[in-house]
C-alpha cells in the first residue's frame, strides 16, 4: 500500500540510462508526497535496566543483533513521517533469547550538506518483547540519529544510532508490580536508504 | 498538506495508539526485564543434560542415579563436576540397554540394599540387580526371562515390588505388579505377580506408597490399587470421584494419602492439576474418603516427596512445619504451553494449597520447563534433586529466604 501510483517519484530520470553517483546540481529537493525505503542491519547494545528496587542495574545481556526496515513520506524537503518495523534479538547467561519487535511510527527531520544527509529523528510505538513463553506488549521511545552519504539522488548509504527506552510495567499481582523496568539499550545500524 | 497529515495520522498514528492499548496484555509469573536482571548463570556439572533419570539415590557417602544408560554416582560431599559411572552388568551393556530404576530398600535397616532393574530393549531382556555401593560393581538378583521387562521398581519400607511389562510382538503391552520379596535377600522372587485378581493392565504402574504397616498403595495412570499385606494380591479401589483422568502420584506422609493427578486435555485451559488427600487413611479402599485439596490450573502433577522442617531447619520459617514437593509434566498443545513443567511447593502443616517455588533463580533455569518426574530428599540440609524425562538431573540448594540456587548436576 506504500507504493501508490498516485505519488511523485522524487527523480524523474532517463529510464535507458543508468544513474550515476550524486553531484551538488543533481542533488534532489524532496517534497510532500516524496517517498523512502530504508533496510537497517547491525548490533543491539544493551545498556541498564532502571525503575527496579536495587536502581540501575546491569542487563545481563549479551550483546545482541537487530534489523528493521522503515518506510517515510516526506512533507517537505526536511521532515518526514514514516513506519518502522524492526527486530532485535540478545542472550541471557543462560542462553535465553530474548527477542524484542517495536512497531514504530517516526518522525524525522534531515539535515543537509552535501553529499552528507544528517537525520534527526524520534519513533514511538509498541514493543514486542519475547523471552521463552513469556510475551509483553510494551511501549517504546527511540530517539536517534544517522549519518547518510549520497551515492546518487535515488541511494544513499549510512549508519543509524538509536536509543530505545523500552518502559515494560506490570500491575501484579502476577508478574508483582515490583518487576517493572525501564529497558534502555542502543541501537548501532548500517542503512541503506533509497528513495523514490 | 493538512490532507496529508490527516491521512498519515490515519495511516501510521492511530493503529499505534491502538496498539500501544495492548500494552496491558502481560503473561507469565515474573517481569521478562525483571528476570532477565536477576538471572544468575546456571553452574553445570558433567553428566549428560538431554537424558531421563530414571530414580536417585543416597548410601554410603555417595550418590547414585540412573542417567540415561548407566548408573551414574559422585560423592555427596562433592559438586557437580564429579559424577563417573559404573559399567552395567554383562548383558547391559549395548546401545539399547539402560537401568529403568535404582530404588534404596530399608535404608539403614537388615535389609539395607540397592537394587537397579536393566532393560536391553534389543533383545527384549530385562533383570534386577544388587548394587554394591562400595565396590559399585552388580550382583544378579533376579532374571525375568525373555519378553518381559522391569518398568520400574518400588521400595516400601523392607519390601520391593516390581512393575513388569508383557510384550509379544503383535500385542500391546500390558502390565502385571509383582512382588519381588524383602530387600536383601540372596536371590529375589521373580514370578510373584500380586495383580492376578485385577488382571494385566493397559498402563504400568508408576507410583507406590505404603503407610508403614500393613497397607501399600499403587497407581497405573488409570487405577489405584491396594494391598493389606505385600505378598498379597491386589484390589481395583477406584479413583476418588472429582480427579482427572490421569494420575501421576502417590505417597503417604504424616498419616495422609495423598494423590495427584491432571485432566486428560490437552487443548490450552486444560491439564488442570488436582491433588487429593484421604485424611488419616481412615479406610484405605473406600474412594469417597478422598477429598480434593487442590485444584491447579494449567498443571499436570506427577509425583510427590517431603521434608520435614529439619531438612530446611536454616530456611527462615519456611518450611517450619515441612512440605510436600510434588512434580508436573510440560504439556503443549500445539505451540502453546498448557503446562510448564518443573515442580511445586505444598506447605504444611496444612498440605492444602500448591505455589511455584519463590525467586527467579527457578523461573530462569531450564528445571522450571522441564517434566520433574520424581523429586530426591538427600540427606544434605536444604537440598532437594529434580528427576527429569528428558532434561537430565537438577540440585537445587534453599536459602535462608525460601529461594533456590540451581545446579545443572
Amino acid at each position: 500500500m506504500f507504493f501508490s501510483a498516485g505519488l511523485l517519484p522524487a527523480q524523474h530520470n532517463d529510464e535507458d540510462r543508468p544513474i550515476g553517483p550524486a553531484t551538488p546540481e543533481a542533488f534532489p529537493e524532496y517534497s510532500l508526497g516524496d517517498q523512502m525505503l530504508a533496510i537497517n542491519l547491525g548490533i543491539m547494545v544493551p545498556l541498564f535496566f532502571a525503575g527496579g528496587p536495587d536502581g540501575v542495574q546491569r542487563t545481563n545481556l549479551s550483546l545482541g543483533g537487530l534489523g528493521s526496515l522503515e518506510w517515510g513520506s516526506f512533507l517537505n524537503n526536511n521532515v518526514s513521517l514514516g513506519i518502522e518495523l524492526g527486530g532485535a534479538f540478545m542472550f541471557t547467561p543462560n542462553g535465553r533469547a530474548l527477542f524484542m519487535v517495536p512497531i514504530t511510527g517516526k518522525l524525522s527531520y534531515f539535515f543537509r550538506s552535501y553529499p552528507f544527509i544528517f537525520p534527526v529523528f524520534l519513533g514511538a510505538g509498541l514493543n514486542i518483547s519475547r523471552l521463552e513463553d513469556q510475551t509483553k506488549f510494551d511501549p517504546i521511545l527511540k530517539p536517534g540519529a544517522s549519518f547518510y552519504w549520497s551515492y546518487n539522488p535515488e541511494w544513499s548509504f549510512g549508519v543509524n544510532a538509536a536509543y530505545w527506552w523500552v518502559p515494560q510495567w506490570y500491575r501484579g499481582p502476577e508478574p508483582p508490580s515490583g518487576d517493572s523496568r525501564y529497558g534502555n539499550f542502543l541501537e548501532i545500524s548500517l542503512s541503506a536508504l533509497y528513495h523514490f | 498538506m493538512t490532507t496529508a497529515i490527516n491521512t498519515s495520522f490515519r495511516q501510521f498514528v492511530l493503529p499505534v495508539a491502538i496498539l500501544l492499548a495492548l500494552t496491558a496484555c502481560e503473561r507469565g509469573p515474573v517481569g521478562i526485564f525483571a528476570s532477565i536482571e536477576q538471572e544468575v548463570e546456571i553452574q553445570e556439572g558433567n553428566l549428560l543434560k538431554d537424558v531421563a533419570v530414571n530414580g536417585m539415590v543416597e548410601a554410603d557417602g555417595y550418590y547414585f542415579a540412573a542417567v540415561g544408560g548407566r548408573i551414574r554416582y559422585r560423592p555427596v560431599s562433592g559438586d557437580e563436576s564429579d559424577w563417573s559411572s559404573i559399567s552395567n552388568p554383562s548383558g547391559y551393556r549395548t546401545n539399547h540397554s539402560r537401568p529403568t530404576s535404582i530404588v534404596h530398600i530399608d535404608p539403614g535397616g537388615a535389609g539395607d540394599a540397592i537394587y537397579v532393574s536393566f532393560v536391553e530393549g534389543e533383545r527384549k531382556r530385562s533383570g534386577v540387580y544388587q548394587l554394591d555401593p562400595v565396590g559399585r560393581s552388580y550382583n544378579a538378583a533376579g532374571s525375568l526371562g525373555s519378553g518381559v521387562h522391569v518398568t520400574r521398581l518400588f521400595a516400601l519400607g523392607a519390601e520391593l515390588f516390581g512393575s513388569i511389562q508383557f510384550k509379544d510382538e503383535d500385542d500391546d503391552p500390558e502390565f502385571e505388579l509383582w512382588y519381588l520379596g524383602a530387600g536383601g535377600g540372596a536371590s529375589l522372587d521373580t514370578a510373584a505377580s500380586i495383580s492376578t485378581d485385577v488382571g494385566r493392565q493397559a498402563r504400568p504402574f508408576i507410583s507406590a506408597a505404603a503407610n508403614g504397616t500393613d497397607d501399600f498403595w499403587f497407581i497405573t495412570s488409570s487405577s489405584v490399587f491396594h494391598t493389606a499385606a505385600a505378598a498379597g494380591q491386589l484390589a481395583n479401589i477406584g479413583k476418588p470421584a472429582d480427579i482427572g483422568t490421569s494420575l501421576g502420584g502417590i505417597f503417604f506422609n504424616a498419616n495422609d494419602l495423598y494423590l495427584s493427578s491432571r485432566d486428560g486435555r490437552t487443548v490450552r485451559g486444560g491439564s488442570t492439576g488436582y491433588v487429593s488427600r484421604d485424611a488419616g487413611g481412615a479406610n484405605p479402599t473406600d474412594p469417597s474418603e478422598w477429598t480434593t485439596i487442590i485444584t491447579a490450573n494449567d498443571r499436570a502433577f506427577t509425583e510427590f516427596a517431603s521434608a520435614d522442617g529439619a531438612h530446611f531447619a536454616t530456611l527462615d520459617d519456611v518450611f517450619d512445619d515441612g512440605v510436600l514437593f510434588v512434580g508436573t509434566y510440560r504439556t503443549l498443545s500445539g505451540r502453546t504451553v498448557v503446562s510448564p513443567g518443573g515442580y511445586m511447593e505444598i506447605p504444611g502443616p496444612l498440605f492444602g494449597s500448591v505455589r511455584r517455588p519463590a525467586g527467579n533463580n527457578y523461573q530462569s533455569a531450564e528445571i522450571s520447563k522441564a517434566a520433574v518426574m520424581q523429586i530426591f530428599i538427600p540427606g544434605q540440609a536444604n537440598t532437594i534433586f529434580a528427576l527429569t524425562g528428558g532434561r537430565g538431573l537438577w540440585r537445587g540448594e534453599y536459602d535462608s529466604d525460601g529461594e533456590t540456587t540451581w545446579y545443572w548436576e
